[in-house]
């Protein structure tokens, strides 16, 4: 391990993933020999279902056992050391919410984690208001599990934003948004890059929204990269181009 | 119909139910245990009723009025509640009433219907036959069949109530009080029971008419009370009564740091989600309960069954608790993982929390007790610094291995999560090591040492709690934490 943490240190690495592989009763869900995501990049995931982006989200937040090889955080290998979480949010699905709190019982929840006070947060929800759409903040008796799937889709993402990660996982954020909301969060996620230059890996079903946003574009199917793309004006046409084949 | 080869399916294709084995086992032994008991009576009960005084017919009837309550009583605690997953049928073209008459033909199927008949058609081969003929025979028993479906449907319908508002398990509790009670106040249930047999035996039709009526009348209200379930909002009952519920919020213990943040969250928990909630409540109406039974009782209890009480009453909130503590926060258990926290912390709010549920169960019991003056009160103390400290380890240990999915949201009304026979072997552990202890002592030495014993031991793993959290707990659970998560993350029940 120790050669390979050493071999990624110095060179503006994010994340490195090494042989990492995942099989469910001896069928292979994921195999990646190597990728390596930079600090500061939009990294976006695309793929059929069941290509194995969730799995390789779990895998990054330590949610499931590798079966061989490894992910590296920072210095840190993902499996054995805990610290990248103090830089890492992540939001996968509603098993990520906390559905009998209230939205800012919640927030405070998540907030008062990673060391900040509750004024701290407040302020930091105060940004999203317009993403919230007034819908979500000052409802002091609507628990999480009483709102509608849209509205707890952006609770968990901003759940995410609020604790200033280094390193943002998201997936599907997209799923379940209105249009308005979409295009919102399009810019949030690349506003926040821009400002922190933190590291945000999303993944999606919907090319268009990725090509948007992303810097760089990985597409796998059947647990494999199959290709990586630069998002330098061809992606959104190659991509389309192997889902329409 | 469909709907119960689905039934059928969703039973034997539960993921935790394939897995576990032992629990598997366990429940046949205990449904063998109690069909085997029954028959041994049954064969041997034309023997057993001849041996004591008066007509043999009349002893057997003379248990029949304290069967029947008993009989209410256990069904309204354990006889499963017919339940089928009704949401994704909503949409298809199946009649609601056809539905309601599934959970209904579904209730039937259950031991309650079955153990009795062990003993009763015995009976009636060789004791009524020869003295009163097969007219009799066939009247008697139709009455018992029209008694004991009476019991099976009154016992869904108070389910399905119990279901709605936990308060109302004081309906099964205050039956058993009122009969107990009727009992000691000057009605003797054995001679008014005879009197209900020669009765039964006279053949009465108005007796078959109002038993009759009265079972259709108690189905016509559980079909009333299940079609109005059948909306999506109210399953999902979001008609709650807030203003209690959302008083205990996050600032309750705010001062504590990062434990009392997890201290909230965990109550938040209990007292913000159905399933939880019903449990708890059963905490204090078993402790009152209890306090009744003894009081009221003519013939004062042994000191050992004293001590059982006790001991299992002080526990019993920490137990229901404890026996799915991770499982309760399954639904978010990945949001808790993922991120920053301190674990140990995690855990020590949930021992805080075990400590002091003990605590309060103990406060009442202790002043009852000190008023009763049945069992010594040092050896109360002993038992609860016991409970706090080993019973709590064991506890948390154990929980360790819970991989068992909880939909807390949902009631237990169309859902039957977490039934675990080894968590039931579990409960009997936590009530006999600290009674085991004590009595040896007690014969070998003497009681006064007993005490000490247990309340040391009890003292030793207080003391060291925070190690026992850091070395044991905790690097245990992260041995097993890949495979619980995925445990949690498995929504076929």
């Amino acid at each position: 391990m120790d050669t390979v943490t050493f071999h990624y240190k110095s060179a503006g690495i994010m994340i490195a993933i090494n042989n990492l592989g995942k099989a469910y009763n001896q069928r292979i869900v994921l195999f990646i020999h190597e990728l390596v995501i930079s600090k500061g990049e939009i990294f976006g995931l695309v793929g059929n279902n069941g290509a194995g982006k969730t799995t390789l989200l779990r895998l990054l937040l330590d949610l499931i056992k590798a079966d061989k090889g490894s992910a590296i955080s920072g210095d840190f290998e993902i499996a054995t050391s805990e610290k990248w979480k103090d830089y890492t949010a992540s939001y996968l699905d509603e098993g990520f919410l906390i559905d009998f709190l209230t939205p800012e019982e919640y927030f405070h929840f998540i907030g008062e984690e990673y060391g900040f006070t509750r004024t701290q947060i407040d302020g930091r929800l105060s940004e999203y208001k317009g993403f919230f759409n007034d819908e979500i903040l000052g409802q002091r008796k609507k628990f999480i599990r009483e709102f509608s799937k849209g509205n707890k889709q952006k609770i968990g993402i901003v759940s995410a934003l609020i604790t200033n990660p280094k390193v943002i996982i998201l997936d599907e954020p997209f799923n379940s948004l209105d249009p308005t909301s979409q295009i919102l969060l399009k810019r949030i996620l690349v506003d926040y890059n821009k400002k922190t230059n933190a590291t945000i890996i999303i993944s999606s079903h919907d090319l268009n929204h990725i090509t948007d946003v992303s810097h760089r574009i990985v597409l796998i199917e059947k647990g494999l990269i199959i290709r990586d793309l630069q998002n330098d004006g061809g992606a959104l046409a190659e991509l389309e181009s192997y889902f329409s084949a | 119909m469909n709907l119960y080869s689905h039934h059928w399916k969703s039973f034997i294709r539960n993921e935790r139910w394939r897995r576990n084995l032992l629990t598997k086992i366990l429940f046949g032994i205990l449904i063998l245990y109690f069909i085997v008991l029954f028959l041994v009576l049954g064969l041997n009960i034309g023997r057993i009723l001849r041996q004591l005084e008066g007509d043999p017919v009349d002893r057997f009837n003379s248990f029949l009025l304290w069967y029947l309550p008993v009989d209410l009583f256990l069904r309204c605690l354990f006889q499963p509640l017919p339940t089928v997953e009704i949401l994704p049928y909503l949409r298809l073209p199946i009649h609601r009433g056809q539905i309601v008459k599934y959970l209904l033909h579904r209730s039937l199927m259950n031991l309650f219907n079955l153990i009795p008949w062990f003993v009763i058609i015995p009976f009636a081969i060789q004791i009524l036959l020869p003295q009163s003929g097969p007219g009799i025979v066939v009247i008697y028993l139709t009455v018992m069949t029209l008694l004991l479906l009476f019991n099976n449907f009154l016992a869904v319908l108070i389910g399905f109530m119990i279901q709605k508002r936990p308060i109302l398990y004081v309906i099964p509790f205050g039956l058993q009080a009122l009969i107990i009670s009727l009992n000691n106040w000057g009605f003797p249930v054995s001679v008014l029971s005879v009197s209900f047999g020669k009765y039964i035996l006279d053949a009465n039709p108005a007796l078959l008419g109002t038993l009759l009526s009265a079972i259709l009348l108690i189905i016509y209200a559980t079909s009333r009370l299940l079609s109005r379930n059948f909306y999506i909002d109210e399953i999902q009952s979001k008609k709650e009564r807030k203003n209690f519920i959302t008083l205990i919020g996050e600032n309750q213990f705010k001062q504590f740091g990062e434990i009392g943040r997890y201290l909230s969250l965990e109550i938040s928990l209990l007292v913000r989600n159905k399933r939880p909630r019903q449990m708890m409540v059963m905490v204090p109406i078993i402790i009152i309960y209890f306090m009744f039974i003894i009081s009221n009782s003519k013939h004062p209890f042994g000191p050992f069954f004293n001590l059982i009480v006790v001991t299992s009453l002080i526990g019993y909130g920490a137990n229901n608790y404890g026996q799915f503590i991770f499982s309760w926060e399954s639904s978010y258990f990945d949001c808790i993982i993922a991120r920053k926290n301190s674990f140990a912390n995690y855990v020590k709010a949930k021992y805080y929390l075990l400590s002091a549920l003990s605590i309060l169960s103990f406060i009442p019991l202790f002043i009852f007790f000190g008023y009763m003056q049945t069992i010594d009160p040092y050896l109360i103390c002993s038992v609860l610094i016991f409970i706090l400290g080993v019973n709590s380890f064991i506890i948390l240990f154990f929980s360790t291995f819970n991989d068992g999915r909880m939909d807390l949201s949902r009631s237990r009304f169309f859902n039957y999560q977490g039934i675990k026979g080894n968590q039931f072997m579990l409960s009997l552990i936590f009530i006999f090591l600290p009674i085991g202890i004590f009595s040896l002592f007690k014969y070998y030495f003497n009681p006064v040492i007993g005490e000490i014993v247990i309340a040391i031991s009890g003292l030793i793993f207080i003391i060291l709690s925070k190690w026992w959290i850091k070395s044991i707990i905790v690097p245990q659970f992260q041995r097993r934490k890949y495979k619980n998560l995925d445990g949690y993350r498995n929504l076929s029940l």
